[in-house]
């Protein structure tokens, strides 16, 4: 019940600070744009001028892409390191969103410079807790990972039915998951504890975070999971949405990409949400 | 009571051969090859002793003195055998040198009798194909007496076997699976070579092709331990307890090339009719929520094969679903018994599960009835299935995502086939007619991919109903005989020829040669448009000791210049289509000989648009995206791919953002 009470709550701070998930969709925006733009500008370049483009239009096709990735995989490679570079870079400014978004939720203010001034003065130590964050997750992970691969290596020599080792992999995906939660939420209360206490120390605030949420697992994990549901549940209904669009013209295009946007922003929106009720 | 236990009799009877009485309305075949044989499985040694009796007919003008028996178990006999050396140290990603002393599995031919005469110590291992004496995959017996022309050898075998842990397809698992196939010494094709001289067609074993027999009936008692549950080409006629924990269970079958059966303690068996067809899924208990696909898939492909090819005269089918512990038994077609491979999840729009069995259901046809050397020209079977595979699943599931259809991703069947051929390294690295020992590289892509592909083509050049008609009459004319790849292109030639459109294919010969034969690809490309307004009698002029300008005629036409290129070896006549300004068409047809070719159009509007094969009835082109060219580029679709890239790209940094 309070998970749900602090979920409502953090909704009506996320839109209460609506400028902020502004500033961080166009972050986002400003990074997958470029992927976008060489995207358009490979296809323009490879096969802009086949009438085969046109069958794109009505969705995937199989031929379209497979050709063009066959006879013109330079300018895919280029994407996709783009892409890569883009998370990276996406991955080295989180710091600096996660220090704007609490600092403007610590002082009540939803300015540029109170976004900005929380990112760049705790950046570094976020920086560090996130390492230290995504370490724990992936050595946690290497071995919940290592568990199951044993089992269903195990089990698929041994048992009479794959069906046992298809739970035990997902009991240990299931467990890696909440994992991952919990350490979620741990990073965000540890943040916001730096920020309410204008402390930059990573080590200390990470064992007096620990210390802190020692009652509080339960229920992290619990609101982690509702999220997770919550973001389940928008992706499936906007993706139906989105796919349900014909996009056969240029009208309808605009309208699917608009309907994306939106999309987009309200997941910035729920992202802001669930940060401010772990903190609640 | 008597009275009772007679209709009872009569009744249970009844069941058993309701799909035995009879099993074929008539004899399709010669019965060359007839089989009974008595075999005792011993589940804890496992192994096989047997007693047989082959009948064999000479059908050949002359006498034959020996016989020459597959003995395909030998091929798991040790690392030597041909099979072993040709896998080359990777059979489904093991390497079978690793195998301990158990697993390795052998058979051995005891005795064989003709007229009350011992001919097994004349026997002796032959190896026609690569000299490999370690190699026993092919017996060769003498007899004691030639059968004359026309005449019927009875030869009485013993026999007794080491079943393999399965390396490929046959042998044993553990919790007592058993998939038997390729299980019993077999007879090899008396048969007319293409020079006209008589001869055994007994390959050994390879690693890749295995099928080539002789039609003949199967009478098989299989005698074995009471809990295991039993499944055969051909249908169950008598199911007895000994009462000694053993059980002794008959089956039957006719005018078929081999036969194959299976056993496993937890087999369920799940039974469903389609007209006269009985069919019996046999699956592990944990896919059994998978029978409706399974089942359905070969309903639909029974449906779909007897209208567009023909009849499937066997009153039965048995599908073997394989638990996971005996996929090495799976994807792969035994006379009316075939074997799939699925998962206990296995998403809908993940139809491989249905894909498959409509390929092994396709093969009862092509080897199966038409019984091709798959030794010697596995695209004759493989390919013809993988076509008709491809056919079934649209007629299916339409052709918007008939293979996959999952989360946007759609893929057909044909469009994956011939990426299968075009996306391979080298897609010129082997002529579709190559032998199975032949084939080191591109076996998926050329043989099965490459030939669907080129079918597909024929289709498109055929029209879809003519093909239809082609591969009727084709499998009319041949069923039950073994016939080549020339007879096949000289049917089409026939075929085609007697057909509205004689040269709807071109030169059929040719495109046979370079499909078949070559290794050439198929690439037309628009390359270039371009347009001019022509002026004539522009210029000086001489007049008298003077030159005059003259202004010239402005033509009111435009001329489109269109340059379109043959990148690849192979030509087939193809239509070049163009679209003028005012929306209005024209087509002309294209030899495809010259490597490059200048098209030119006069019309009152230039061409804006001028495309290769518009129909895309040369579906083995390979690279499909520049065969045409618009004078404009079009944006849409372009800004469209950008808008979904850039919409994942962003979604997917959402994602990691969580983390930070
Ligand atoms: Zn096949």
């Amino acid at each position: 019940m309070r998970a749900v009470s602090n979920i409502v709550k953090g909704f009506k701070r996320s839109f209460r600070f609506r400028r902020v998930a502004g500033y961080i969709m166009l972050i986002q925006a400003g990074l997958s744009v470029l992927v976008a733009l060489l995207s358009i500008n490979y296809v323009n370049t490879s096969i802009g001028q086949s009438t085969n483009l046109m069958k794109i239009i009505e969705g995937y096709n199989h031929d379209v892409f497979q050709d063009l990735l066959l006879y013109e995989s330079t300018g895919w490679e280029m994407i996709k390191t783009l892409i890569a570079l883009t998370v990276f870079v996406y991955l080295m400014l989180g710091p600096l969103i996660s220090g704007g978004l609490f600092n403007a939720y610590h002082k009540e203010s939803d300015h540029w410079n109170v976004f900005w001034k929380g990112g760049s003065r705790f950046y570094f130590s976020f920086l560090k807790l996130n390492v230290l964050i995504l370490l724990i997750l992936l050595i946690c992970a290497g071995i919940i990972g290592f568990g199951a691969i044993t089992f269903a290596t195990h089990g698929l020599e041994n048992f009479v039915s794959e069906v046992p080792v298809l739970i035990g992999v997902g009991v240990a995906l299931f467990v890696a998951i909440l994992f991952g939660i919990y350490l979620v939420s741990v990073s965000a209360r540890i943040k916001w504890q730096m920020i309410e206490n204008d402390d930059k120390r990573v080590w200390a605030n990470f064992r007096l975070g620990l210390k802190n949420l020692k009652n509080k697992r339960m229920y992290l994990v619990v609101l982690g999971f509702l999220f997770l549901l919550l973001s389940a549940v928008v992706a499936f209904f906007s993706n139906a949405l989105i796919n349900c669009i014909p996009e056969s013209g240029f009208a309808l295009m605009l309208l699917a990409f608009v309907i994306q946007i939106l999309v987009l922003f309200f997941k910035v929106f729920l992202r802001n949400a669930y940060q401010a009720a772990i903190i609640e | 009571m008597r009275a009772l236990l007679f209709i009872s009799f009569i009744l249970l009877g009844n069941l058993l051969w309701a799909d035995c009485d009879p099993y074929l309305k008539k004899a399709n075949s010669a019965r060359l090859a007839n089989y009974k044989i008595d075999v005792t499985l011993d589940h804890v040694t496992k192994c096989l002793e047997a007693e047989q009796v082959l009948t064999w007919i000479n059908h050949s003008p002359e006498p034959v003195d020996a016989l020459r028996f597959y003995m395909y178990q030998n091929a798991f006999k040790n690392t030597e055998t041909t099979f072993m050396q040709s896998a080359e140290g990777d059979v489904f990603g093991e390497n079978p040198a690793d195998r301990p002393a158990e697993e390795w599995g052998w058979i051995d031919v005891l005795s064989a009798i003709q007229n009350g005469q011992e001919l097994i110590n004349d026997s002796r291992y032959v190896h026609p194909d690569d000299n490999n004496t370690m190699d026993e995959t092919v017996l060769e017996i003498p007899l004691a007496s030639p059968v004359l022309p026309g005449d019927t050898l009875v030869l009485d075998m013993v026999w007794s076997e080491k079943i393999p842990k399965i390396f490929a397809r046959s042998g044993y698992e553990r919790e007592n699976f058993y998939n038997m196939v390729h299980w019993f010494p077999q007879v090899g094709v008396w048969e007319q070579s293409p020079e006209g001289t008589w001869r055994w067609n007994c390959h050994q074993f390879h690693r890749r092709t295995e099928f080539f027999g002789e039609f003949g009936n199967y009478d098989v008692n299989i005698t074995l331990a009471d809990f295991l549950v039993t499944g055969a080409s051909g249908c169950e006629t008598n199911n007895v307890d000994n009462g000694n924990g053993t059980k002794t269970v008959s089956y039957h079958c006719e005018d078929v090339i081999d036969f194959a059966w299976c056993a496993y303690p937890h087999f369920k068996v799940v039974e469903d009719d389609w007209e006269h067809v009985h069919i019996r899924l046999m699956v592990a208990p944990e896919h059994k929520h998978l029978a409706p696909r399974l089942i359905g898939a070969a309903k639909n492909s029974l449906s779909y094969m007897a209208e567009h090819v023909g009849e499937y005269p066997y009153t039965s089918l048995t599908i073997l679903d394989p638990p996971m512990l005996g996929l090495k038994s799976g994807f792969m077609e035994y006379p009316t018994y075939i074997t799939g491979g699925s998962f206990a999840i296995f998403p809908k729009g993940v139809r491989t599960l249905e894909s498959l069995i409509a390929h092994e259901f396709c093969h009862q046809y092509f080897m199966g009835m038409v019984a091709t050397n798959e030794k010697e020209e596995p695209w004759m079977d493989e390919g013809f299935v993988t076509y008709h595979e491809d056919k079934i699943m649209e007629a299916m599931y339409g052709d918007d995502g008939s293979l996959f259809n999952i989360l946007g991703y759609k893929v057909n069947n044909a469009s994956f086939s011939r990426h299968e051929y075009v996306s391979l390294d080298n897609p010129s690295c082997g002529a579709i007619a190559r032998t199975g020992w032949e084939i080191n590289d591109g076996f998926k892509g050329i043989t099965y991919s490459k030939t669907a592909t080129m079918f597909k083509t024929m289709e498109g050049m055929l029209g879809e109903d003519e093909m239809v008609r082609l591969m009727q009459s084709y499998f009319a004319k041949h069923r039950f005989s073994h016939p080549r790849g020339p007879q096949f292109i000289a049917h089409v030639k026939e075929h085609v020829g007697q057909s509205s459109n004689p040269n709807a294919m071109g030169d059929i010969d040719r495109f046979f040669e370079q499909l078949v034969y070559g290794v050439d690809i198929l690439d037309y490309s628009v390359t270039n448009i371009s347009y001019f307004i022509e002026t004539s009698d522009r210029g000086y002029v001489n007049n008298g000791e003077n030159r005059d300008f003259v202004e010239g005629v402005k033509s009111e036409k435009i001329k489109s210049k269109i340059l379109v290129h043959r990148q690849g070896g192979v030509v087939l006549p193809v239509d070049l289509r163009v679209t003028y300004e005012d929306g209005t068409q024209e087509t002309v047809a294209w030899s495809g000989e010259e490597n490059t070719k200048i098209f030119i159009f006069e019309n009152d509007t230039k061409v804006i648009t001028a495309e290769i094969d518009p129909e895309y009835k040369l579906y083995i082109d390979v690279n499909l995206n520049n065969n045409s060219l618009t004078l404009e580029p079009k944006k849409t679709p372009s800004l469209k791919i950008g808008s979904k890239m850039m919409y994942w790209v962003h979604n997917l940094i959402q994602g990691f953002g969580i983390f930070i």
